[in-house]
């Protein structure tokens, strides 16, 4: 049925026709016979009204796909407003420059991390999280190419990146929230021992560096930030004015694992070497095929008895040693708070691991490695292989406390930032070891050389943060680190020491943001 | 798309209505009053709280004990990290805040800005104090964001009645 505004339309369109037609025929026969006239002037008016209907026909079918495709972009539009709202891209990072007194170490600007993090609320209480990280990282490059050559057939194979560079998927979980009290995780999760390992975003905190004990030595079994693969419960519970919460979790676990290490040097006056080192040392389980039977569990409880206030004891246990070696466990226990009077903010975590069966696993890696060295040398190259097992002792223990002073002087003007702050941190940290593996050697399968010590590594810091907004972070610290006994050597995973090193001073400046 | 609002409701603590009702429980009537604000209502708030304030148009909600008004009531939102929160801000007829009351959170973190000791600052608050973190506003790690967000709330509806006390606004 023709809408009226056509039909209205159609009568507009058709007046001026009847005239001009009328007209026209007026002016060339005055005296028309009675009926002939009438009939061609009808006939035009009809064809002129029928090319009218056939125009406005079009002319709807166009309307009619323009408001589909209206439609079709207004649901465009809308899709991707709720992919807007339901998918969010954050991310931290930071950078420093850094001296230091160790002879080894140049004074360097660090762009130390990237992390790239993604949210989405798939469904009304299913969640998805993941960071990936991008750890002194700039380029990585991979060239392979094969051909015809000698005869034969070659495959030539470069790979060419910026040194010490990492990429690495730190987080990746969905979750799935049947209550704020029971939740359930699974994917590569955070292991919750410790508050900084959960807590680990960059510029969370006033000084760029992390601590010896979740990152520089580390006390943890491997360093932050350590997720695992696994699947586990977490929730709070509301308990009169505070919260208690809880994560409990089963992974794949760290595990004893090979890194090897290319080495191509050439020697005056003597002849040019090649080695492959292969080092063993604790590292994040796999989150491919475990390489061995037993699963870890990590759980963390904490309890806030008011806002800003929290106090949490924490466990992580299970086997540390690939199905190849004699399968020993390592069991790592925490107590960390947070608390906050007169202004003041003191934070802290205490975490002690031991490895259990160290010296039966340095014996049961002799005899799987059998060689701890073998080497093979002509007039012109030697050619070497060396098995390492490092980072291990029978118990390590260590703290860090920090007091923070977040204040800001009505004296100086805040730059268009809304409530910035200045930051005076002192941080101080202690790691004992005890039975370090120092040194192991072995041959034909059997260990010839096992040396264990105990060491203390110590650092102090203090440093001062400015905060223009909460996530962003502009700090210059002084730190002294200093061992015992004995050098700085093999006591931390970043520090370049020789052996005849036993303190350094450092100083940095940093900048650290979130978005 | 319909399943959008849900989606992002997060935790609903309160609705509109049981938050009116926790904010005047000895209220026998509650009044709602729609009202604009003219450019110099707006200036004068936007001076008070710092920053130039989007609304122009207000919702007052007031509670009376028969003819006794026990305080106005404002429900504002502000933005956490990124995304919206709802809060109430009753306010005492001698123009302090009588409480702070979340309504929603969408927040995955942050959470502990609802809790009663952490809204428990805000009482007695007037135009005259900080509303700072750092000042007179305790900070809660990992929720720095929504400490802030929530301070800057509160002071805008101080602001707001305020400037609403002083004859501004028109229905």
């Amino acid at each position: 049925m023709r809408s009226t505004p056509y039909r209205f339309l159609l009568l507009l369109l058709a007046l001026p026709l009847l005239a001009a037609g009328g007209i026209a025929v007026g002016a060339e026969d005055p005296a028309p016979a009675p009926g002939a006239g009438s009939d061609a002037q009808l006939a035009r008016i009809e064809d002129h009204l029928r090319a009218v209907e056939e125009e406005l026909a079009r002319l709807k079918e166009s309307k009619a796909t323009s408001d589909a495709r209206v439609g079709e972009v207004e649901e465009q539009v809308a899709g991707l407003q709720s992919l807007a709202e339901r998918v969010r891209i954050g991310g931290y990072g930071s950078l420093r420059w850094e001296q230091s007194s160790l002879a080894d170490a140049s004074n360097t600007f660090t762009f130390r991390r990237l992390v790239l993090t993604t949210e989405a609320q798939l469904a009304e209480h299913l969640r998805f999280y993941s960071e990936l990280e991008y750890e002194r990282f700039r380029k990585l490059e991979l060239e392979r190419s094969v051909s015809r050559q000698d005869g034969g057939l070659a495959l030539t194979q470069s790979v060419g990146g910026t040194s010490d560079s990492e990429i690495s998927l730190e987080q990746a979980w969905l979750e799935w929230e049947f209550d704020p009290r029971l939740r359930l995780r699974a994917g590569g999760v955070l292991v919750p021992l410790g508050r900084f390992n959960q807590n680990h975003d960059d510029n969370q905190w006033d000084l760029t560096r992390r601590t010896l004990v979740d990152r520089g030595v580390p006390v943890l079994p491997v360093a932050a930030a350590w997720d695992e693969l696994g699947v586990g419960l977490n929730g709070t519970f509301q308990v009169g004015e505070g919260d208690l919460s809880y994560q409990l979790y089963v992974v794949n676990g760290a595990a004893l694992d090979g890194e090897l290490e290319q080495v191509a040097a050439t020697r005056s006056p003597d002849t040019r070497k090649l080695a492959f080192e292969a080092e063993f040392s604790p590292q994040t389980g796999t989150f491919s095929s475990d390489t061995k039977e037993g699963k870890a569990v990590a759980g963390r409880l904490a309890w806030s008895p008011a806002p800003g206030h929290e106090i949490a004891a924490s466990f992580y246990t299970g086997r540390y040693t690939p199905g190849y070696l004699d399968g020993r466990n390592v069991l790592s226990l925490a107590l960390d708070g947070i608390t906050r009077f007169a202004g003041f903010e003191l934070e802290g975590e205490l975490v002690t691991t031991e490895w259990g069966g160290l010296r039966s696993v340095a014996k049961s890696f002799a005899e799987q490695a059998v060689f701890g060295e073998a080497a093979l040398e002509n007039s012109e190259l030697e050619a070497e292989v060396e098995f390492e097992l490092s980072n291990l002792a029978k118990r390590k223990t260590g703290y860090w406390l920090e007091l923070r002073y977040p204040f800001w002087p009505s004296f100086l003007p805040t730059a268009g930032f809304a409530n910035p702050q200045l930051v005076p941190v002192l941080r101080f940290e202690q790691v004992w070891f005890e039975d370090r593996l120092a040194e192991l050697a072995f041959t034909g399968g059997a260990v010839t050389a096992l040396r264990l010590e105990n060491r203390l590594l110590q650092r102090a810091t203090i440093g001062l943060a400015y905060r223009p907004t909460p996530l962003i972070v502009v700090s210059a610290a002084y730190e002294y680190t200093w061992a015992d006994h004995g050098g700085l050597l093999g006591l931390t995973n970043f520090l370049p020491a020789r052996a005849d090193e036993r303190d350094l001073h450092a100083v940095s400046l940093g900048v650290a943001f979130g978005f | 798309m319909l399943l959008l609002p849900l989606l992002l409701a997060g935790t609903v603590y309160h609705t509109d209505e049981e938050a009116l009702a926790l904010a005047f429980p000895e209220a026998t009537r509650l009044a709602l009053r729609t009202l604009e604000l003219d450019e110099a209502a707006r200036a004068r708030i936007s001076e008070e709280v710092g920053y130039p304030i989007r609304e122009r148009v207000v919702v007052l909600h007031e509670g009376w004990r028969g003819q006794e008004l026990l305080g106005r009531a404002y429900i504002l939102e502000e933005i956490g990290k990124t995304l919206p929160f709802r809060f109430l801000v009753a306010i005492r007829p001698d123009g302090t805040v009588d409480q702070v009351l979340l309504l929603t959170y969408r927040e995955p973190r942050g959470f502990e800005i609802e809790r009663d000791a952490f809204r428990g600052q805000y009482r007695g608050k007037s135009l005259a104090d900080p509303i700072r973190r750092g000042a007179d506003i305790r900070n809660v790690s990992g929720a720095t964001l929504s400490v802030d967000a929530l301070s800057r709330g509160v002071r805008r509806a101080l602001a707001i009645d305020r400037a609403l006390a002083h004859g501004a606004g028109g229905p």
